[in-house]
């Protein structure tokens, strides 16, 4: 007893410590994370203000003011529809704004939005009135400065005030002047730290307590928050402290916040002790039973000789004792354990440790042996299975996959597939989505073949789980070999090759592995690993494509394209090199290299010529799904001190698949930054009108095809790129046509109002230096 | 860019184009298409349809200009008179259009400078007569629905006619500019969203839920039963005017200011106006016609319905649309999409 009251003493005094440390490192991180949150959300909602301030709406509202007249009912209803219209909820945006005021200079009412209560007064706040008291009314051209202060009513509330030129926003067309200033007050509802902080003391009722105070009348020009995270401070035990320029917080840990946890794992440890004290007593006691000593002997020699031999075939005594019970038990533990350690929980198949221990011996075998027939290893992998999980949740995906694994189960095992019992040496889930069968005893090729076909043709009938019907495919790549290889790993990479292949052949395909795909496989290495090489040298090269508005060609911007030269002397170009760097996350790094390249090269260009247009820059579909590439593009947005405005990034529709609520999370994301998002290619996906509601678009790039197909349009019907035209401004997006290689094809998009254009016709993408040529002439123009 | 839109328009306008096309932007269901198709024989000139299920988003085309490829856009006569003071639409008064003079010289002035008449009508009630179990007969019960219609009752999504209900049902003036007044309304809007099915235009819904659809109360403008009984399947639908008066509107063709009156736009005009054309039209789609040479025209079945011709009671508790202060427009619009966020 002594002793297992010092154990549990003594165990207790080195776990307390390390749950102290973790609670207060997880506190922290929790702190830290409300703090970045706080900051995402207040750009979030000056974007959200800003995106207001530059509808058409707003311009409207604008001018009606610049001529002197108060905006009517009408030009009202329209703007209000911005805050709280169907688009606005259906976009996944939400609405933060609970009161929107715009005064001109000198404090006259230009429009007065209210989403919450009808009958809202207007009402100036006094931090308000003293900022226009000291407000310079003969402010020049350029204002864009914002300002926050919490609310007099209710302290959950915050107030932003923007001061901004009109002749800064996007619709700036419509202004004569250069010289005209605004005011918004927008209260909004963003309690910043404050509500997180809250739930927190929620959580752990009486234990965080917290102190908040500030300065009434404060008004401060930028929103700043430091935290100093929990630490030890002998008056007080733990406490953290949260400063912002609007607020400061102290959070302070009582010591009764540790003593539930801790009470815990005390009881824990006690217990174990009793058990492990009563547990010596037991074997010593058993151990002492003379008469049990010898047949524990014999017993303990026939489980090493198991142990030795790998197999389970420990076989039951005869006898009917304990020992023979404990033998038994033995067995049946020992059945489990490799039950466990060989076969796929979910499906009952084979685990990938089985089956490579399967293909080792089955190469082993082949290497000593003279074989007459084929061994074959047929590759599975479920096409668009991410899609279920992700649309239909975990519990749907699991079922699918022991559906098909049922399936395939009953075409191996059907009679009239002729294959033999002992040749299926192993039918595994790798893991995912991914099953593979390993065959022996094929005597041809055709053979081969046709077992592919029955595989492919599993998913022919959809599957049904519960009430949902899904139409899953499968790629199926297959290696097979007579020879004596001794290398089973090389043989998987060889079926893995194979059916990534099968894969780019579409829906449903198969393939075998032959030394073509060898030579493929070899090139694309090859091709990467120039790429990278590229890449680390710094040695990547920017073209430019400039786009020009239709009706009078003037320069609009350019989008960014990029070229390897290494590999263009080899005529591989980016059609080639980008789907091979997709396949890793070496996009990810040359993603990131073309956008701070192209901030490099704007403002060259901008200190050069005075440039105004945009640069497009591209973004693939892996770099849309990585936070990280967020984070670095705002890093580098800030560093270079990009104007937002000037930047558009370009996502290639296929990337969206219907109902990709992660695309539409990250593409708000992008949208936060400031920037414009263009969809490119438009049309060669699956994305349907209704949809692109959901995405945060400014911009639609017609795809190349639909000007090519202009001239195939029957007499007397809509040619397709008019119809997409007059669609995309319903939604009211900007439009860009690709593709235009000849007079008749500009005539024809001339007639369309409002476009921009891209191709061949004016010419090939720009080389830096002809680029800032161009930019020198038209701006003199 | 203005000028050089209108640069292409007349480029494209010069061009010797005989037959055109008229481009409608209208609710379904309210012109028929052997009236259009005789239309084609006789002229050459091809008419398309294009479908709006809510006066909000119609009004949102109209204010940002994108209404302009439209050639015609039907709009009740309250936004006619109001949005047209804006400059959104064409004039239509000495355009050469003829037969405008057959409509009624109320409709005519309802519909102003801007429009031309072609419907008038009621709004009402719609109920399932074979669900209700006590008498429909006032505004009050769409607002505090009876037990058997809570959840499957439907209401406007209107400035003002949402609001309109609301007052009407208190006894008010439903163009009051009193707020304290529009508060109480808005108090009595408030507490009937939760018992509702959804907001907006009934023939919206039945239109995609056809046979399935639950609805069994709503409001509605009259005319439109028909349609609701065709779609749903059911026979017992049942139109009321409320005790307490309704709202009288005139529906006009209006054309977009950022399109040119064409010739083609101007011979359907006139066409439509011809009284034989009104009232075949008319009698087709079941509405009633501004048409005064087509009401000389109709016969018994047509005239003596009640949701198409109301009786002179009816009228007589009735308020016609009017043009109403911006501020009141503004609070009532305030109203209604606020109301709408909370569902």
């Amino acid at each position: 007893m002594l002793v297992s009251a010092m154990v549990t003493s003594i165990y207790f005094n080195i776990y307390k410590n390390q749950i102290i440390d973790n609670k207060i490192y997880s506190l922290n991180e929790y702190l830290n994370n409300s703090v970045i949150k706080a900051e995402y959300e207040l750009s979030y909602a000056k974007s959200f203000l800003q995106h207001k301030i530059d509808s058409k709406e707003a311009a409207l509202i604008f001018s009606k003011n610049e001529i002197g007249q108060r905006a009517t009912a009408p030009y009202i209803s329209q703007f209000l529809e911005q805050f709280i219209g169907k688009k606005v909820y259906s976009g996944n945006q939400f609405n933060v704004i609970n009161d929107f005021i715009i005064f001109d200079k000198n404090q006259k009412l230009v429009v007065h939005i209210n989403t919450v209560d009808p009958f809202a007064d207007t009402q100036l706040q006094l931090q308000t009135q003293k900022l226009f008291n000291s407000i310079n009314k003969h402010m020049v051209k350029k204002v864009q400065q914002y300002y926050y202060f919490i609310d007099q009513t209710d302290e959950k509330l915050l107030n932003i005030i923007q001061v901004f030129s009109p002749y800064m926003l996007n619709s700036q067309q419509v202004y004569s002047t250069t010289d005209d200033l605004y005011i918004i007050q927008a209260q909004v509802g963003l309690p910043l730290i404050r509500s997180a902080i809250d739930t927190l003391l929620k959580e752990h009722n009486g234990y965080i307590t917290s102190v908040v105070t500030r300065d009434k009348d404060i008004i401060t020009d930028e929103f700043t928050s430091t935290l100093s995270p929990f630490t030890l401070n002998n008056e007080h035990g733990y406490q953290a402290k949260i400063d912002t320029s609007l607020f400061s917080m102290v959070i302070t840990l009582d010591d009764r916040y540790f003593a539930e946890d801790l009470n815990e794992v005390l009881t824990k440890l006690i217990l174990l002790g009793l058990v492990l004290v009563a547990l010596g007593y037991f074997v010593v006691f058993k151990l002492i039973d003379l008469q049990v000593i010898l047949p524990i002997t014999k017993l303990a020699k026939s489980i090493k000789e198991v142990e030795a031999s790998m197999s389970v075939e420990l076989k039951p005594l005869k006898t009917n004792d304990e020992v023979s019970e404990l033998n038994e038990s033995y067995i049946s533990l020992i059945k489990k354990i490799h039950n466990l350690a060989n076969n796929d929980s979910l499906t009952g198949l084979a685990n990938r440790r089985s089956f490579n221990q399967a293909l080792t011996v089955q190469f082993q075998y082949n290497y000593k042996n003279n074989n007459s027939t084929y061994t074959a290893l047929y590759f599975i992998d479920l096409d668009n299975f991410k899609y279920v999980n992700d649309t239909c949740g975990h519990e749907v995906g699991d079922q699918l996959l022991v559906n098909f694994s049922e399936r395939l189960s009953r075409l191996l095992n059907d009679n009239t597939m002729d294959i033999l019992k002992q040749d299926i040496k192993s039918v595994a889930r790798l893991g995912g989505d991914e099953f593979v069968v390993l065959l022996t005893g094929l005597t041809s090729i055709t053979a081969i073949e046709q077992l592919a076909k029955k595989v492919c043709a599993l998913f022919i009938d959809s599957f049904e789980i519960g009430v949902n019907k899904f139409n899953i495919h499968a790629s199926v790549g297959v290696a097979y070999t007579k020879n004596k290889v001794k290398n089973g790993e090389e043989f998987l990479h060889q079926a893995d090759s194979a059916m990534y292949l099968a894969k780019e052949l579409g829906k449903n395909n198969y393939k075998l592995f032959t030394s073509e795909i060898e030579e493929k496989i070899k090139n694309e290495h090859k091709i990467e690993q120039q790429l990278i090489e590229t890449l680390d040298n710094d040695k990547l090269v920017l073209v430019f494509m400039p786009a020009y508005t239709a009706s009078d060609v003037s320069l609009k911007g350019y989008e960014v394209l990029l070229r390897c030269p290494d590999l263009t002397e080899v005529g591989v170009g980016p059609d080639i090199f980008i789907p091979i760097a997709e396949k890793t996350d070496l996009i990810l790094k040359i993603d990131l290299w073309v956008a701070e390249n192209a901030f490099i090269k704007l403002n060259e260009l901008i200190n050069e010529t005075g440039f105004n247009g945009f640069f497009a820059i591209n973004v693939s579909s892996k770099s849309l799904r990585n936070d990280d590439f967020y984070y670095r593009m705002k890093r580098l947005i800030t560093y270079y001190k990009i104007d937002v405005k000037q930047i558009e990034l370009e996502i290639t529709e296929t990337c969206l698949m219907p109902d990709d609520h992660q695309a539409i999370v990250s593409l708000n994301q992008l949208k936060s930054l400031g920037v414009r998002i263009a969809i490119d290619d438009f049309g060669t996906g699956y994305t349907s009108f209704n949809q692109l509601v959901n995405y945060p678009l400014d911009t639609l790039k017609i795809d190349r095809s639909f000007v090519q197909s202009l001239d195939e349009t029957p007499i007397g019907k809509k040619p397709t790129l008019d119809i997409i035209y007059e669609l995309a401004k319903i939604y009211e997006l900007d439009v860009i046509v690709e593709g235009i290689e000849t007079e008749a094809n500009l005539k024809h998009v001339q007639k369309l109002p409002d476009v921009i254009v891209q191709g061949y016709y004016f010419s090939k993408p720009y080389q830096w230096e002809a680029l800032v040529e161009e930019c020198r002439q038209s701006v003199l123009v | 860019m203005k000028n050089l839109l209108k640069a292409l328009s007349i480029l494209v306008l010069s061009t010797p184009l005989q037959a055109e096309e008229v481009k409608i932007f209208i609710w379904e269901y309210f012109i028929s298409d052997n009236v259009i198709n005789k239309f084609t024989e006789q002229t050459g000139h091809t008419v398309k349809q294009y479908y709006f299920d809510d006066e909000g988003s119609r009004n949102a085309i109209i204010m940002n200009g994108q209404a302009a490829i439209y050639d015609l856009v039907l709009v009740d006569n309250a936004t006619t008179l109001g949005y047209g003071k804006e400059g959104v639409f064409n004039s239509l008064t000495s355009s050469g259009i003829t037969n405008i003079d057959n409509n009624s010289v109320q409709a005519i002035g309802a519909c102003g400078e801007y429009g031309i008449p072609y419907s008038t009508g009621t709004m009402g009630i719609a109920h399932r007569a074979l669900v209700t179990k006590q008498t429909i007969d006032s505004w009050s019960q769409i607002l505090t629905p009876p037990e058997e219609h809570v959840g499957t009752t439907m209401m406007l999504r209107d400035d003002i006619d949402t609001v309109a209900i609301a007052l009407l049902a208190q006894g008010l003036n439903p163009f009051t500019a009193d707020k304290e007044k529009l508060k109480l309304a808005y108090t009595a809007l408030q507490k009937q969203s939760p018992s509702l099915m959804q907001y907006g235009y009934p023939l919206s819904y039945v239109n995609q839920e056809e046979t399935q659809s639950d609805l069994t109360l709503a409001v509605i403008y009259s005319g439109d039963v028909y349609n609701l009984k065709e779609l749903t399947g059911h026979d017992d639908w049942e139109y009321v005017v409320p005790k307490e008066g309704t709202l009288l509107f005139v529906d006009c063709f209006t054309s977009p200011s950022g399109n040119q009156l064409k010739q083609a736009t101007k011979e359907f005009l006139s066409y439509i106006n011809e009284p034989t054309v009104a009232y075949e039209n008319a009698s087709e789609m079941w509405f009633s016609t501004t048409n005064i040479g087509a009401q000389a025209l109709a016969d018994d079945e047509y005239k003596n319905d009640s949701e198409i011709s109301p009786s002179k009671e009816v009228l007589s508790r009735s308020y016609r649309y009017k043009i109403m202060p911006s501020e009141d427009l503004v609070i009532r619009n305030r109203m209604v999409s606020i109301l709408n966020t909370k569902k």
